[in-house]
């Protein structure tokens, strides 16, 4: 059986894209790998995240609604397909963090010419960062940079073990830089967080806060900053201004930041802080703010939006200004839809009961290599290849640098891309 | 104890390649080196004739499971691990002998080191260069300390 080994692969798994993954083939099947986490090995064997010994179940063939789901061909899927967003007066282009920069750029096409609502996921957290970006500077660096040279590190919201879990190895404390030959002996990490994690051993000040309520501990850092008074902060007062003195000391700092802050439906608020919050840092020092991303391609969609609409907001192609509708969440929008286009996302499993429970009222088209709750849910669904393990892609990392992805297996599944494509093109042809 | 060279072990094993193993003999001798494998696997070694290699092999390689923790000390649990490749990056021989490392990559496939991420967990694949093999050298316990899932610990 030969084997064939493929070295510094891009593992497509979280944002980290980290590209040191050595696979091993033998009869179109990863014998062995190296240097990938507990969270991206389960994109080569086919597994679940975290339990890597649980195989997940592949969609075999294309499957439609007659009563119950039936197999059928990649054509009439097709069809179906076309016919479901013909008729839909808005429907809406959902999920796509896992899938290439060009599937996702087909798919905004296909929601342009229906007129529909577009929104990868995550969008709620991301498109307030992306619009403070905007306005307020760009506080970003390449990965690299704070590898080289930040001496403060802050988790905020985020658990990086759980959700990106190489990331304190290959980009923040302990990875060894220019400037900080020492790895993590040359820097120190502040975590913020509603409880305890992992994080607790590593971390110089582990500052617990109420859940949804990070701003007020922003704003207090702000105030300190500005050497304002504070009198009113409940929680730990001590932790903050040591947070706040070592931060403002510092000569280059990175925040990294995740879901947590989105607790309480606080998102826009939080994120809105935090960024001011940099701001601030900057009139001292440099701090760079990079968000945490758990789907690989997050970044990408949301690049796809600046690049397209400039604006980092879910679009509504319904309206003359696709970017200006002012409903930042998907929950305001739902009711208006009338059918949805799912793309490698799982809704029954990740969103709140009450916006799937208005998703069960339409038709849904799923493309997912995956059975997932949603699936049975679904009027037409696709099998699809692995984007970064059966089919090519690009990907943007977390810092916004674009990277090609791989293929290491063969296979006879359509990548989303096509599949997205061949509705496109129908669709095209119809208008 | 003097470091295991596969091509130590190959000398006993039958060198016909029949891959009954699922390797080559020499790819053979290396798992048993990283112990991932025992003289036994090999179906060949088990036939009449081949007693006495089989002997020297065991003898070779010493007492099996538990080697890694008589030479090191370290109890390796790598159900725990969640491959977050801390514990390689802070190793210091790791570091010696990967460039990579620095940087926070993992080692390149040709790189020998002692710990390392193989099928998303932890392996300790060269206890004998780990610094606490030699009881000369100063006790290391970076990876014991920084592992965030206290997946390694001290026996
Ligand atoms: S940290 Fe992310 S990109 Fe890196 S190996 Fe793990 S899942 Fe893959
Ligand atoms: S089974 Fe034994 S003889 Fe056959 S290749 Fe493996 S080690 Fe060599
Ligand atoms: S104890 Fe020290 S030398 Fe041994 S594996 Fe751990 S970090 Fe490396
Ligand atoms: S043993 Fe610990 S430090 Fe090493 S990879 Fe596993 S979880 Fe990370």
């Amino acid at each position: 059986m030969a084997e064939t080994l493929y070295e510094s692969v891009i593992c497509p798994s979280c944002g980290c894209l980290c590209d040191d993954i050595d696979v091993v083939v033998a009869d179109n099947k990863v014998k062995s790998i190296r240097n990938v986490c507990q969270w991206g090995i389960n994109k080569f064997f086919f597994t679940k995240k975290f339990t890597s010994t649980v195989k997940r179940g592949r969609v075999e063939r294309p499957m439609v609604r007659e009563n119950n789901l039936v197999e059928t061909d990649y054509e009439t899927a097709v069809s179906r397909a076309v016919d479901i967003l013909k008729r839909s007066r808005k429907p809406l282009v959902y999920g796509l963090t896992n899938s290439g920069y060009y599937a996702q750029n087909v798919a905004l096409d296909i929601a342009r010419v229906l007129k529909g609502w577009f929104e990868p996921r995550k969008a709620v957290l991301l498109s307030p960062y992306y619009s403070a970006m905007e306005n307020s500077g760009f506080y970003i660096a390449p990965l690299d940079e704070v590898r080289n040279s930040a001496d403060v590190i802050v988790y905020w919201g985020c658990n990086p073990v759980h959700s990106t879990p190489k990331h304190l190895a290959r980009y923040s404390l302990y990875p060894r830089g220019r400037c900080k030959e020492r790895g993590n002996l040359d820097r120190v990490v502040f975590t913020v967080d509603v409880a305890e994690n992992e994080l607790v051993r590593m971390s110089r000040k582990y500052l617990l806060v109420e859940p949804g309520a990070d701003f007020i501990a922003m704003e207090t850092m702000i105030k300190l900053l500005r050497n304002e008074k504070v009198e009113d902060y409940e929680g730990d007062i001590a932790a903050i201004q040591d947070m706040v003195q070592y931060m403002a000391r510092s000569a280059y700092g990175a925040i990294f930041f995740g879901l947590g802050l989105s607790r309480n439906g606080n998102a826009v608020r939080n994120v809105e802080t935090l960024m001011a919050l940099v701001k601030e840092l900057n009139r001292k020092t440099r701090f760079v703010i990079i968000p945490l991303y758990d789907d690989f391609n997050t970044n990408g969609a949301m690049q796809l939006l600046l690049r397209e609409l400039g604006s980092p907001v879910p679009a509504d192609f319904s309206c003359d200004h696709p970017a200006d509708h002012g409903m930042p969440t998907l929950l305001e929008n739902l009711h208006e839809i009338d059918a949805a286009l799912v793309v490698g996302e799982d809704p029954f499993w990740s969103m709140p009961s009450e916006q799937s429970d208005l998703l069960k009222k339409i038709p849904i088209i799923l493309i997912d290599p995956f059975w997932t709750r949603t699936t049975n849910k679904c009027q037409v669904v696709f099998p699809t290849a692995i984007t970064g393990v059966e089919a090519e892609g690009i990907a943007y990392r977390m810092d916004g640098l674009p990277l090609k992805l791989r293929k290491v297996l063969e296979t006879d599944y359509p990548s989303d891309e096509v599949i997205l494509d061949d509705i496109y093109q129908r669709l095209s042809e119809s208008f | 104890m003097a470091k295991l060279s596969m091509y130590q072990l190959q000398k006993y094993l039958p060198k016909t390649d029949c891959k009954k193993c699922g390797f080559s003999c020499l790819g053979f001798a290396n798992h048993l080196i990283s112990r991932d494998v025992r003289p036994e696997d090999c179906p060949i070694l088990l036939e009449p004739g081949y007693s006495e290699s089989l002997a020297k092999l065991n003898e070779l390689l010493g007492p099996g499971l538990d080697f890694e923790k008589e030479v090191t000390g370290l109890l390796i649990e790598p159900e725990k691990c969640n491959g977050c490749g801390i514990c390689v990056v802070v190793c210091e021989i790791n570091l010696e002998k990967s460039q990579e490392v620095e940087s926070g990559r993992g080692p390149r496939f040709k790189d020998d080191v002692v710990l390392r991420i193989d099928n998303g967990r932890i392996k300790l694949v060269d206890p004998q260069s780990c610094r606490r093999a030699d009881p000369s050298d100063y006790i290391c316990r970076a990876c014991v300390e920084l592992c965030p899932t206290t997946a390694i610990s001290l026996v």
